[in-house]
């Protein structure tokens, strides 16, 4: 089944892996757990989450509200409000063959690992810029904080990174942050986030609320960056499409853990968690057919009170009595570098390649004339 | 095909038993800093049963055209018929009834519903003020029902509920049920799935899309989600607008597959798709610039000419070009495609004969 191009990727995808080897781990975290204090008793935000950020990659964290993707990402920079704790687990930082114990860090520690080592642009941020500074201003402290003085530096560097980010820097750094588009100030941020030259950076929803044109236009311009700076970049999303976009491997959160991680290709057209795969069902493209849309039965498990066995039992179609509804499987290995936390992902494998095969043979009968002009490129590229 | 010019500014207004029919609406906000044009020439007409899409950024319209077709703001110029007749001059009864053909369903479920009443209360109480049930029981049976249309059940849980005990797929169901008690003929629905999860969005879709069918709804979807729009208005029609214009309108299938507006197609090339093999290598329009002009000072003859990259000079910067009818029900404001696709010739929008005029 696989087009020679995907077998072309594959190769490449090896070659760098191979290429890192085992010391090109920048970040890993072990047995990660969150808990947030309620009247009612502790959620469960973050649940025994592993998983190792390799140094030059993106890594999405997909998943939808409450599956603890946010609450994950904001505890890798230790700024979880103040009803959160760490409840378990490590997170270790490995720079030039030292490693640090981020959660074992003093304030100071933290400060300068915060924005020197790994910069986290919040949701929603573009909104919270300091509304009477200037955006030069708002360079300057940022660097000062951190311990850079020299304002010519500041000026040269904040220049810098503003063209990088195809902005103009005579017009935007004398500018109020009023005074800015929506895009404008998602690029600024983007710019004052990579201004201590970190080595991680974490975006949470980088594009959402944005018009279609400003969020191609944002996404351009990460992988550009990517490619320029090699930065190492960990995101959050709710949306499939960000992923599709951004990522080379994504992980699929539920209820507080990963239970899927994979190479973005993987996980887009072999999902094996069920939860992955419904996801995938239920976002429409502009492709598919309609019809074939369906919607994940239920609703997300109360986090405070999880279910038994596997959490995403009690709205899954592939569930076993018995096993499903005991045990909660850890992350079994599915393919190369893919693993899912499913019991019966053989099962999901199964109905997938049925799907595929009657889709195959509905597409030649299709073949609609109209079809074949404008959307041409997608037609070929699914072909 | 020269005569589709005239055909295409008549062809979507003058349709007989259109339930609903804009015609030349224009509406201006006076602000501080002047008129603020938001809506120009915006024609169209529904017929029953039938789902149109206004897609578009930000600012173009959208949710205005929303709000003037049901009544919450009033159009600056222009008309719309309710069955023919010009909603402004109902009064009394016939009045009535077109308020309650329109309804409303808005785009945040959190702000819409009032918190201090039950479930019961806010379905009760339009069923109450048109009298639509008579006594205690008729009341009782008549809110279950509407319950179980949008699939709240088992209704009898949720009678008392109050909507911060709902999950904000629920309270979108419930703002679809408080619209429906008045039995309307048409709905305007404004993002209402935009906010809400992918898992639930799909179902709540299939809602929206089971009421048209049983109930021969028809509804104005706003989205700025071209691929949920595809997916809602697949049998219906998609009109794209720009700067509180439409610049493209025609049946889903073709404008989704076929578009003509040149904004139409940057549009389509942008939007990630959650497919990495599609959307790291689909075919892109690259814009002239990145701005959207400002509504207060909107470019001379075709507003999307300062980022077009079809633009001709001295033809695109000085005629307003009208919806030509390019390809067969599907019209686009572009004289450069107009004249490659369809050898029609440029004219300007306010020379074109006015299809009310030419009825």
């Amino acid at each position: 089944m696989q087009t020679r191009s995907q077998q072309q990727r594959r190769q490449d995808r090896d070659a760098q892996v191979a290429a890192r080897g085992a010391d090109g781990v920048v970040l890993s975290v072990r047995g990660l757990s969150v808990e947030y204090r309620a009247r009612r008793g502790g959620v469960k935000a973050v649940r025994n989450v592993d998983f190792d950020l390799y140094k030059g990659e993106s890594l999405a964290l997909i998943g939808e509200s409450g599956c603890g993707k946010t609450t994950l990402a904001t505890a890798l920079v230790r700024l979880l409000v103040r009803m959160a704790t760490i409840s378990e687990g490590e997170v270790l930082y490995h720079r030039d063959g030292k490693t640090v114990d981020v959660l074992a860090l003093n304030e100071g520690g933290m400060r300068h690992f915060r924005w020197k080592e790994c910069a986290m642009v919040f949701q929603g941020a573009l909104n919270a810029f300091n509304p009477v500074l200037t955006i030069a201003r708002q360079f300057q402290d940022t660097a000062q904080a951190h311990g850079l003085d020299d304002k010519a530096e500041i000026d040269r560097r904040s220049r810098d990174l503003l063209r990088k980010v195809q902005l103009d820097p005579d017009r935007v750094l004398p500018s109020y942050p009023f005074e800015l588009s929506g895009g404008m100030r998602q690029r600024v941020l983007m710019a004052l986030a990579l201004l201590l030259e970190p080595q991680i950076i974490i975006l949470d929803e980088p594009t959402t609320a944005l018009d279609i044109l400003t969020q191609r236009n944002i996404i351009d311009m990460l992988n550009g960056l990517r490619k320029e700076l090699g930065f190492t970049l960990l995101f959050v999303s709710h949306d499939l499409a960000m992923a599709a976009e951004l990522a080379d491997r994504v992980a699929t959160m539920y209820a507080g853990r990963i239970i899927e991680l994979g190479d973005v290709y993987d996980i887009f057209n072999a999902p094996r968690h069920p939860y992955t795969y419904g996801l995938m069902k239920a976002t429409p493209t502009l492709h598919d057919d309609a019809s074939e849309m369906v919607s994940i039965e239920g609703s997300p498990p109360d986090l405070i009170d999880l279910p038994p066995g596997c959490k995403f039992h009690p709205r899954c179609a592939f569930m076993e009595e018995g096993k499903c509804t005991t045990e909660d499987p850890p992350l079994l290995e599915v393919g190369k570098r893919h693993t899912a936390a499913c019991w019966f992902w053989p099962k999901v494998e199964a109905t997938i390649e049925e799907e595929k095969a009657a889709k195959g043979v509905s597409r030649l009968n299709e073949a609609p004339a109209e079809q074949l002009q404008a959307s041409a490129p997608q037609v070929e590229g699914r072909a | 095909m020269t005569t589709t010019t005239t055909g295409a500014l008549g062809g979507a207004a003058t349709r007989a038993g259109d339930v609903i029919r804009l015609n030349k609406i224009n509406k201006v906000f006076q602000t501080k800093r002047g008129p603020l044009p938001v809506l120009s020439d915006i024609s169209f007409g529904i017929a029953p049963g039938e789902v149109i899409c206004l897609v578009g950024e930000s600012g173009c319209g959208k949710t205005t055209t929303g709000k003037i077709v049901v009544g919450l703001i009033d159009q600056t110029s222009g008309e719309i018929f309710y069955e023919g007749r010009d909603s402004r001059t109902l009064k009394g009864k016939d009045y009535d009834a077109f308020r309650r053909a329109v309804q409303i369903i808005h785009q945040d479920p959190y702000a819409s519903l009032n918190p201090a009443r039950s479930i019961f209360q806010t379905l009760s109480a339009p069923l109450l003020r048109y009298k639509l049930a008579r006594g205690r029981n008729d009341l009782n049976a008549k809110v279950i029902e509407l319950l179980e249309r949008v699939d709240l059940t088992p209704a009898s849980d949720f009678v008392d509920k109050y909507p911060h005990q709902l999950s904000g797929g629920q309270r979108q169901r419930l703002s679809i049920a408080r619209a429906l008690t008045v039995e309307p003929r048409f709905i305007v629905a404004d993002e209402s799935v935009s906010m809400l999860d992918v898992s639930i969005r799909m179902s709540l879709l299939g809602t929206l899309t089971r009421l048209k069918d049983e109930l021969g709804v028809a509804f104005i979807f706003i989205t700025h989600d071209l691929a949920i729009a595809r997916h809602f208005a697949w049998e219906g029609r998609i009109a794209v607008m720009y700067l509180g214009r439409i610049i493209e309108i025609g049946p889903t299938p073709q404008v989704i597959n076929d578009p003509q507006h040149p904004y139409t197609r940057a549009l389509l090339g942008a939007i990630p798709e959650a497919d990495p093999e599609v959307t790291r290598t689909k075919e892109r329009m690259h814009l002239r610039s990145l701005d959207i002009p400002s509504l207060y000072n909107i470019p001379a003859g075709c507003a999307f000419h300062p980022r077009c990259p079809l633009w001709e000079q001295g033809l695109c910067d000085t005629l307003v070009p009208p919806l030509y009818e390019i390809k067969p029900g599907q019209q686009a404001a572009c004289h450069v495609m107009a004249r490659e696709v369809a050898g029609i010739q440029p004219i300007d929008l306010r020379d074109a004969p006015d299809a009310e005029a030419a009825k």
